[in-house]
């Protein structure tokens, strides 16, 4: 599952403040160290938590977020994990540890 | 040095020195009813001087000087009691960091303000000043100021500055109002300031809650719509507003999301205005 030139593990940045409203789905995300804000669907919210709680590497949040959705850890599934990490991590919200 | 004017403008004192002609009328026109008296010193001092040399007589300048430094390159003279506004706008955005300011227009009902952020050109003056024509209180049509201590919102009324067809469109609706004379800028709109309403400058040391926060667009020839929208991205509209509320840091961004815990979010779309203010209206009755 995962590409060879990506193993590695995810850390996630400090200190970062999360607003959610019962609204809807997104939360914000405040960065004190950036300055920045972002708006993140649920879905990337559940994979920053679980690697705020210990670095992961794409399989396990793979298997975890699958796990929390009650599906497979299937291609579009592991696809759409891959982009939300990069995203996240362009935004500076997790960062890849050896 | 140029003697002064001080003038309160919601918890600003502003000093004004000029002795520009255009400057003073400006005063006399948009200002009055404002606390004002001559002297020195206060949050900010804005001085509007002639153009030095050939620029006083020919092509005449004005040039701005706020608290000593001159962030503006030379503008022509006639615009002198304009620059005196936009030399505030500047200086509140700039260094207002006591309080969060939101780019947005705020207009007040029964305690509760609407609050309508959005980018130049997104019809928010243009609505903020047809609201007060129906009796809503002017909070401003620049600037939400917000306190971080409080989450109350503060009112900073003043001149209104109305472009292109919004001239017409509000001068038509309210045919009493004091407007000043009309100008180009310098990107060539026509511009006209309108007086505020005397109980909005009467009532400026009151401030009140959020109770709507309303992203407004101009959409000529469309119905009107008024649509939930998710506090999640009216959070993200408030803080691409703000000119400011990273300077507070955390303080700063947790005000604004505990204000639109408070508030009923909405996104509008609009064109008709006798339309637009009756659903404004609806919105804040239920």
């Amino acid at each position: 599952m995962t590409h060879p030139a990506r193993v590695h593990r995810w850390k996630a940045a400090n200190d970062l403040i999360w607003t959610h409203y019962d609204d809807g789905d997104e939360w914000v995300v405040y960065d004190p160290a950036s300055g920045d804000v972002h708006l993140l669907t649920s879905s990337a919210r559940v994979l920053w938590s679980l690697i705020s709680k210990s670095p992961r590497s794409d399989a396990d949040l793979a298997g975890a977020l699958a796990s929390e959705l009650a599906r497979s850890a299937d291609e579009p599934l592991i696809s759409m994990i891959q982009e939300t990490l990069a995203a996240m991590d362009r935004a500076g919200l997790i960062r890849p540890i050896p | 040095m140029v003697p002064g004017v001080q003038i309160t403008i919601g918890p600003f004192l502003v000093c004004v020195r000029s002795e520009l002609a255009g400057v003073r009328k400006h005063l006399d026109q948009m200002y009055e009813g404002f606390p004002m008296h001559e002297g020195t010193g206060g949050h900010f001092d804005i001085a509007v001087e002639a153009g030095r040399g050939l620029h006083r007589w020919v092509r005449p300048q004005a040039n701005i000087v706020i608290n000593g430094a001159r962030p503006f390159l030379p503008l022509p003279s006639a615009l002198a009691g304009a620059c005196l506004e936009w030399a505030m706008n500047w200086c509140i955005g700039k260094n207002a960091h006591r309080w969060i300011a939101v780019h947005a227009a705020v207009a007040e009902r029964g305690g509760r303000t609407l609050i309508l952020p959005g980018p130049s050109g997104s019809g928010k003056s243009t609505l903020c000043a047809s609201l007060t024509g129906a009796g809503w209180r002017l909070f401003s049509d620049e600037f939400a100021l917000i306190d971080p201590e409080s989450g109350w919102v503060l009112p900073v009324p003043r001149p209104i500055s109305l472009k292109n067809r919004a001239i017409e469109i509000v001068r038509d609706r309210q045919p009493s109002v004091v407007f000043g004379p009309e100008g180009h800028d310098t990107e060539g709109a026509r511009f006209v300031h309108m007086r505020p309403p005397g109980e909005s400058v009467r009532r400026a040391s009151e401030p009140a809650s959020v109770g709507w926060v309303v992203v407004p667009r101009f959409a000529a020839g469309r119905p009107t719509t008024l649509e939930p929208l998710p506090k999640a991205r009216a959070l993200l509209q408030l803080t691409d507003q703000s000119f400011n509320y990273n300077y507070l840091g955390a303080r700063g961004y947790t005000c604004l999301a505990a204000l639109v815990r408070h508030a009923e979010c909405f996104r509008l779309e609009y064109s008709d205005l006798d339309d637009v203010l009756g659903r404004l209206e609806d919105m804040a009755a239920n």
